[in-house]
Parts: structure tokens; sequence; C-alpha cells
């Protein structure tokens, strides 16, 4: 069964380049979804049943730390891998946010076979 | 300055727009000429934290339009500049976040933390390309033959060298 995965970006233009990624990584991905921001991620989880979050830190309004404070701190979310994907490559800001619950971390720009394999190592090799 | 890290600024900026834009365009390349000053969108993005920071981009209409193309597979509008285009905005913004956030970390001594700003987005005119082009921080690239300016200074420094200029 594929995956559906989640993408939180502020930016359209980011969301659209990480799907087309999606897209040419060799996944079995059952459907994509987005948000661009938290709110907007929470109605989608609500509503869809999300094997795996693709999120990044720097937005407007709620950033990617907050989010994954609430994803952890909820128990309908906390079990769904969270893959920070961002510009911002601070090796504290990494560990800080990996010690928070974050499975893995992907530096933006990024090919697609780099994402595929993160998602491998997050998710299991089946996908 | 150095060409060194001129040069890693170069590669870092060919490698961010290939892999970022997935680039159907050519690769950048440095510009002789000092053609090329028509309008377009003029991003300003900084940072601030035990480094600090700065990056201008100008990128004339036909090169956004290129980039829009490739990154999001949609047109501007023939009749729409594109500083009134809400996609040309966010996609030139995302792709100087891409750029900040790359070149400021691989150009910081320490890599610390760096709070980067949120890309301010504006038009140029010619005048402002010329004063931007004149200054040591500036060098100017090629994509698909029309030249776009790039500057950056690193605790207010120029780090590109006169031979990448």
């Amino acid at each position: 069964m594929g995956l559906d995965i989640l993408i939180i970006d502020d930016s359209a233009t980011a969301r659209k380049a990480i799907r087309k990624s999606v897209g040419m990584a060799p996944l079995d991905i059952a459907g994509v979804h987005e948000a661009a921001g938290g709110e907007e991620a929470f109605d989608v989880l609500d509503a869809e049943e999300i094997d795996l979050i693709l999120l990044d830190f720097h937005m407007d309004g709620m950033n990617g730390g907050e989010i994954v404070d609430r994803l952890i701190g909820d128990e309908t979310t906390c079990q769904i891998p969270i893959i920070m994907i961002s510009s911002d490559r601070s090796e504290d800001r990494i560990n800080e946010l990996k010690e928070k619950g974050v499975h893995d971390f992907i530096g933006k720009p990024f090919k697609p076979e780099r994402l595929a394999d993160v998602v491998k190592e997050t998710v299991g090799n089946d996908v | 300055m150095n060409t060194t890290k001129s040069q890693q600024v170069f590669d870092i900026i060919s490698q961010t727009i290939e892999q970022h834009a997935f680039l159907l365009c050519d690769l950048p390349e440095l510009a002789e000429s000092d053609a090329c000053p028509e309008s377009g969108i003029r991003v300003d993005i900084s940072a601030d934290g035990d480094t600090s920071a700065s990056m201008t981009l100008l990128l004339p209409e036909s090169v956004c339009r290129a980039l829009v193309g490739n990154l999001l597979d949609e047109e501007i509008a023939i009749d729409q500049r594109c500083e009134d285009s809400v996609i040309a905005r966010d996609a030139m913004g995302e792709l100087a976040n891409v750029l900040a956030g790359t070149l400021f970390y691989e150009l910081s001594e320490d890599k610390k933390p760096l709070l980067i700003s949120t890309p301010a987005i504006s038009s140029y005119n010619e005048s402002y390309w010329d004063q931007l082009s004149s200054q040591s921080s500036s060098m100017r690239l090629l994509i698909d033959d029309v030249a776009m300016l790039f500057s950056i200074s690193i605790n207010n420094e120029s780090i590109i060298d006169e031979a990448l200029r």
C-alpha cells in the first residue's frame, strides 16, 4: 500500500518543487496532500490518513518547530514520522528538532534520489 | 576576498539553481557583458546571528519567466509584469531563500544558526542595476543568455573576487 504524504510549506513554489521531487522519486505513493501552514495542516490531518509529513521550518505564523511540538503532543499525530525540509542547515537547530522527534532532515535544494533515500530510511524500505 | 570563496559562491548558485529549478534552461555562467539592465524583480534577504550577511538578486523579466516555468510549470501572462505576479514573487522569494540559506551556511566560519529574514521583493530600475553592478560585492551571471545580477556580503565584507566580477 502506498504512502499518503503531507507537505507543509508556506511557499507554493516549494510545495510544487517537493511534490515534483516526490513524483520523480522511486517511491510507492498513494497521495500527496499540501498545506500552506499549521492550521491548514491540522485540517488535512483531521480529514486524511497521513503516513509521512514533509515539513518546512521557516514559515509565517506557526513555524516548523511549533508544528512539531503540536504534532508530538497530540496522540492522534504523534506517531506520524516527520522529515524536516529546509534551507536552514544549522546543526544545532537540526539536532534540537531531532531531539523533539523529527526523524530526519533534508537541506534545500535536494535531488529526488536524496528524498527517496531519506523517506525509505524513515518509513522502511518497502515503499 | 579570495578566489576560492568566490568560486564557491558561483558553484553554490549554479548547483542550487540546477537542483531547485530542475534545470530546463542553461546553467548560469559568468557574464562579461554589462548589458541587460532591463526591468525585473529585486530580492533582498539578510541574516543575523554570530555572523551577519546580506544578499541581493536582480532578476530580469525573462529570467523570472524562465525560472517560474521551470519551478512551477506555469507561465506568467504576457501582459503582466513579474513584480505584479503572485507566483513570480513566491518563486523568486523561495529561490532566494534557498540560495541564501545555502550560501550563508556554507560561507560562515562557525556554521552557527542564523536568523534569515523573509525575502523582501520589489522591482529595480536601470540606475539601481548600474549602482549595484559597480559595487565590489556583485557579479553578473548569464541564464539563457540573459544577465542576472547577484550581490552578497558577509559581515559587511564583499566575498566576490575581482576575477569573478
